[in-house]
């Protein structure tokens, strides 16, 4: 059977080239998926801030929260935005370890250089500037190269790269802002790592070692020619703390430099449902063309059924050769993904999803998962087209044209139908969750009412091509008449091709859609949220020292202040633990500056200790009423028992939890704050009071209301942005489809359309039906898709308001037909072409 | 009754002057005609005969302008084909010519009546209704115009394309094996139609054909063999045409 299914291969080459490039392009966006995730997964950072030490010893970041009961526990590791730190007695320990020369203390805290101008110096490729105390400089090594090394309070070593930019040398004053304040500081020296002026994404100041205090990091020197390994080893021996961690090699340099590893961590994740819709595009792609191929083959294959083929061996024979194929198309596809993946990370970089550091890494492992995945799904595409194909009688498909088939087979209604009731239960808890996990939900809506419309496409198509088809007739007599007449002819062909065209559309509108319909929540909310006259944050740092709220407190003309500090909270989301953000504010002056929405209880309550404010979304999720109690831990982990005092509506932006900022002072590693919001007296002037405050602190940035609210909007439409990429790729991947499916399907009428130009179509006309054609399947895909983008837009808009809204933002969703219409164009052309490239005459003498 | 070659009745429907076609170049050439000077008057049905090979094919596509010789002049009702552009040559085919194949004559997703009425939609004219209900009368197709092809025998379909072909009035009609995949019966009512509509209609017809009775019902024979003009007989029986036949073969 095999041999027969290669030998039909090759002498039907043309009819085979569509689903070779359908599996091709799957195996490609398989591959590339894959490279990408693997890249990130082992990227380390480019320069290893850890370099000289062996070993770098610090407590586990994360938090360990023990889920179910009984049998099944489950262990889930959440990340701590306050990392917690070490005994203060680890370095002794370490110290008597057998081979290790010294142990350093390193505990990073935010310290940033401002310059001559008043402006402050962010990190290259805008990351952190952290102080450490001089001795840690040993662990890069750091080493001087001009100047000495701080002696007092008051000097400060900086390095060579942020030296250079505030133009200041041994000898020079500087002003360095950290939580505590800003002050003057006398530049000591200058020192550089290995290999550059300084890191590639920290600049890193050195004063002199600071009090006693627990460490973050304690840095293990070894003597030189000691293994590694048996050194973690022994350290970890003689640490004997419970949850700490021994780190070597790319762990320890992604510990050195975390915000390279956050860069990766959202890299990677997301890549994560890039993959997944795109691995069930793929699958749809390779149905839709392998179903194809064997509808135009259907005469073929009654010949072979009439001739005595069994229907197993009928569909042995088409697994056989969707085998062959896609094994063919298995390395083309791998070699393919190679430039795809360039491209994917090149976008990645260049939008800042992905820092420089995750660089491409080849290895066997995505050859043979994206080779198996292309054969895998090969596999129930086939299976699924040829079960139907195998069993027609031999004289009921050679008269396929003339008896009037059912458009529809009973099983694929029944699948269809049960895709769409799926729907619905998927959709309630969408609204029952609500916020921003509701609104993760729609995609999943999404992509069930698309399964759902691919299997009805030939019923919608059906339904739908009448008003289409008159419409077309209304535009041209003659070529929208024939493309009219010949989709009514030809039901299967235009569904097939309708259901690509639904699935872009679906996509795309929903991405726009959903995507727009968060980000004029969000505005709309922070718009009405803000009631402060004034705003002051952080500009380029990561934010005000503690002191500035009180500074500005002191002003003349200031009504009411409150710091807002964000850290997270761990709570539970559907039965398992999440983070969330909580904000520290100030409970007597908060009213005055913000109006969440407050639906119940008040505030000003949140002076009281133990106490919380909920958000709307959650508590209706778990079901809180004001009084109840919530258990969760802080950002260092710390678990809390809270009473709730007060329930809001207005959460996306803010935060699902409100607390007291006093509350949270034991929890922060440093005194920062996020923003602080300022109410003016009536008729002050409150520009003029908070100059004092910029002067003091260079950091500070005083915004009004509405520039406050414009920077919430920034902040969404990068995540905008990365959907908007993630779309691109998936329609392009779409599109290529399309075009494959286009061709295949034009490239078996070209006897027809030889035809036509005998009977007297010029050639204008024969393109222009071949466009009315592409239409037709184009206007229904794109009303279908549209349709199920509208129900993720009333779910989104309903997840995140409590009431489902049909506003759709004309100018963004006009990106869909636009679109649309430019892939019909494209997608006529190639075939266009091709059919007008034969004089009519051999046209109508060639074989299929 | 209308009659559809009278302004050409003074030229000749067809003319060809000293038509050559090769294909190939050089050593591998292949001269498929050589030097064919033929005319054919108007109202006329002529077929050509001849073995396979003997360029019968080529002659009709040059002699309809579906393909250019490589010298010499075909002349449609006067008009030099070769100095024709692609636009207008295809406006031609729209009115002045008319095609009828062995078979996959038919547009499949078009019925009979939309079929008949194509080369109309295309040029964007009103189709007369009164000559075209004449012409479906005389095809006898009446009652079966809202069938799809597959729906239709060959026989019908064969004459849905005759009907399309003379709704347009054309001055020639050309037809290549049209009882070629017909039975003897179908294929004798089909000669009987085409022989009629000439008749009637003074309807100018070129047949190409290698059934010496089909040829029979022509006005004059032409024989082709190796590419050039070797006979012609005028009103000849199906045995004279049949034995003729086997000396060109020989």
């Amino acid at each position: 059977m095999f041999r027969l299914a290669l030998s039909t291969v090759r002498s039907r080459r043309f009819g085979f080239a569509g689903s070779f490039v359908a599996v091709a392009l799957a195996v490609a966006l398989v591959f590339a998926w894959f490279t990408l995730l693997l890249s990130g997964l082992r990227a380390s950072p480019a320069a290893d801030r850890f370099g000289a030490a062996a070993a770098v010893v610090r407590m586990d970041p994360a938090l360990t929260v023990r889920t179910g009961s009984g049998q099944n526990t489950d262990k889930e590791r959440l990340p701590l935005d306050q990392p917690p730190r070490l005994p203060t007695d680890a370095a002794e320990r370490l110290r008597k370890v057998q081979s290790v020369r010294s142990v350093v203390a390193d505990t990073p805290f935010y310290a940033q250089v401002v310059d001559r101008r008043g402006s402050p110096l962010a990190g290259p490729r805008d990351g952190p500037s952290l102080g450490h105390a001089w001795q840690a400089a040993a662990l890069t090594p750091f080493r001087l190269r001009a100047g000495r090394a701080p002696r007092g309070p008051d000097e400060v070593v900086l390095d060579a790269d942020v030296a250079r930019r505030a133009g200041a040398g041994p000898g020079d004053t500087v002003r360095v802002v950290t939580a505590q304040g800003t002050r003057g500081m006398r530049v000591s020296g200058v020192a550089s790592p290995p290999g550059g002026s300084g890191l590639p994404s920290q600049t890193a100041l050195f004063f002199t070692g600071a009090a006693q205090e627990r460490p973050q990091f304690l840095g293990v020197i070894a003597e030189p020619g000691t293994p590694p390994g048996a050194l973690a080893d022994r350290v970890r021996a003689a640490l004997g703390v419970p949850g700490a961690q021994v780190l070597t090699g790319r762990a320890a340099a992604r510990a050195g430099s975390p915000e390279v590893g956050e860069q990766l961590e959202y890299a990677t994740l997301f890549l994560g449902p890039m993959g997944g819709i795109g691995l069930f595009l793929a699958i749809f792609v390779i149905a839709g063309t392998f179903g194809l191929s064997i509808l135009q083959r259907s005469r073929e294959i009654a010949l072979l059924r009439a001739v005595g083929a069994t229907p197993w061996q009928i569909r042995r024979m088409l697994v056989a050769e969707a085998f062959a194929v896609s094994l063919a198309a298995g390395l083309p596809g791998c070699l393919l993904g190679l430039p795809l993946a360039w491209l994917v990370r090149r976008l990645m970089v260049g939008n800042s999803i992905a820092p420089p550091d995750l660089s491409l890494q080849i290895s066997p492992a995505p050859f043979a998962i994206a080779i198996g995945a292309g054969l895998l799904v090969t596999l129930p595409a086939v299976l699924l087209s040829a079960h139907h194909a195998a069993r027609v009688r031999a004289t009921e498909a050679l008269r396929e044209a003339a008896a009037p088939r059912r458009i529809i087979s009973v099983p694929r209604l029944l699948l269809a139908l049960t895709a769409l009731g799926g729907a619905v239960p998927v959709h309630v808890l969408s609204q029952h969750v609500g916020g921003e996990v509701g609104v993760a939900f729609q995609y999943l809506t999404v992509m069930i009412l698309m399964t759902a419309a691919a299997l009805a496409s030939p019923l919608l198509t059906r339904i739908l091509t009448p008003p289409v088809g008159a419409l077309l007739r209304a535009v041209s007599r003659s070529s929208g008449w024939l493309a009219a007449a010949a989709a009514r002819a030809d039901v299967r062909r235009v569904a097939s091709a309708a259901a690509s065209v639904m699935m872009c559309a679906a996509l795309g509108s929903a991405a726009l859609l959903i995507s727009a319909s968060i980000e004029s929540t969000a505005v709309g909310q922070s718009q009405r949220r803000v009631v402060a006259d004034r705003v002051l944050t952080a500009r380029d740092a990561p934010g005000l020292p503690a002191a500035t709220a009180a500074e500005v407190r002191g002003l003349p003309g200031v009504a009411a202040v409150s710091p807002l500090r964000s850290t997270t909270f761990v709570s539970t989301v559907l039965g398992s633990p999440d983070t969330l953000v909580a904000q520290g504010v100030d409970p007597a002056s908060i009213g005055s500056v913000l109006d969440p929405g407050v639906r119940a209880g008040s505030l000003a309550a949140l002076a009281e200790p133990g106490t919380v404010a909920v958000s709307r979304t959650h508590a209706r999720e778990r079901g809180w009423k004001t009084g109840d109690r919530v258990r969760g831990w802080l950002g260092d982990g710390t678990p809390v028992n809270l009473r709730i005092v007060a329930v809001y509506d207005r959460s996306l932006g803010l935060g699902d939890f409100l607390l007291a900022r006093a509350a949270l002072t034991g929890h922060l590693h440093e005194p920062l704050d996020d923003a602080v919001l300022v109410r003016g007296r009536s008729g002050a002037d409150l520009d003029e009071a908070l100059r004092k405050v910029t002067a003091t602190t260079p950091t500070v940035r005083v915004l009004d209301a509405p520039a406050y609210a414009r920077l919430s909007r920034s902040g969404l439409s990068q995540s905008t942005t990365n959907v908007h990429i993630v779309l691109g790729l998936l329609v392009a991947f779409s599109a290529v489809s399309i075009v494959n499916t286009a061709v295949m399907g034009t490239a078996e009428r070209a006897r027809e359309f030889a035809l036509l130009r005998l009977v007297g179509a010029s050639r204008g006309q024969v393109v222009r039906t071949i466009c009315m054609e592409t239409a037709v399947a184009a206007l229904i895909g794109t009303l279908v898709g549209s349709a199920i983008g509208l129900v993720a837009l009333a779910g989104a808009t309903g997840a995140l308001t409590g009431s489902p809204s049909l506003h759709v933002p004309l100018a963004r969703y006009a990106l869909v037909p636009s679109g649309v219409a430019l892939l019909g164009l494209l997608v006529s052309v190639l075939p266009a072409a091709m059919v007008l490239r034969y004089r009519p005459v051999e046209a109508l003498g060639r074989r299929e | 009754m209308t009659e559809i070659g009278t302004e050409t009745a003074v030229r000749a429907a067809v003319a060809l002057d000293k038509v050559t076609k090769r294909y190939g170049r050089g050593r591998a050439a292949v001269e498929a005609l050589r030097g064919v000077s033929l005319e054919l008057p108007a109202g006329s049905f002529t077929a050509i005969m001849g073995p396979s090979g003997s360029g019968k094919s080529t002659f009709l596509h040059c002699a309809a302008g579906l393909d250019r010789p490589t010298s010499g002049q075909v002349l449609l009702e006067g008009t030099d084909l070769a100095e024709l552009r692609e636009a207008r040559l295809t406006r031609l085919r729209r009115d002045r010519i008319g095609f009828v194949f062995q078979s996959f004559n038919l547009v499949p997703s078009l019925t009979a009546g939309q079929n008949i009425a194509l080369p109309q939609r295309l040029a964007r004219r009103r189709a007369d209704k009164e000559w075209t209900r004449e012409v479906v009368d005389r095809v006898g197709l009446s009652g079966r115009l809202g069938h799809r092809p597959g729906e239709l025998s060959g026989g019908q379909q064969q004459r849905v394309a005759i009907a399309r072909a003379l709704v347009a009035k054309p001055a020639v009609v050309f037809a290549d094996e049209p009882t070629g995949a017909l039975d003897l019966a179908t294929g004798r009512d089909i000669l009987t139609l085409l022989r009629a509509v000439v008749d009637a209609w003074r309807q100018t017809l070129v047949m190409v054909t290698h059934d010496p009775a089909a040829a029979a019902y022509a006005d004059r024979v032409l024989f082709l063999a190796d590419g050039t003009i070797v006979d012609t007989m005028e009103r000849p029986e199906a045995a004279r045409i049949a034995d003729r036949m086997t000396s060109l073969g020989a």
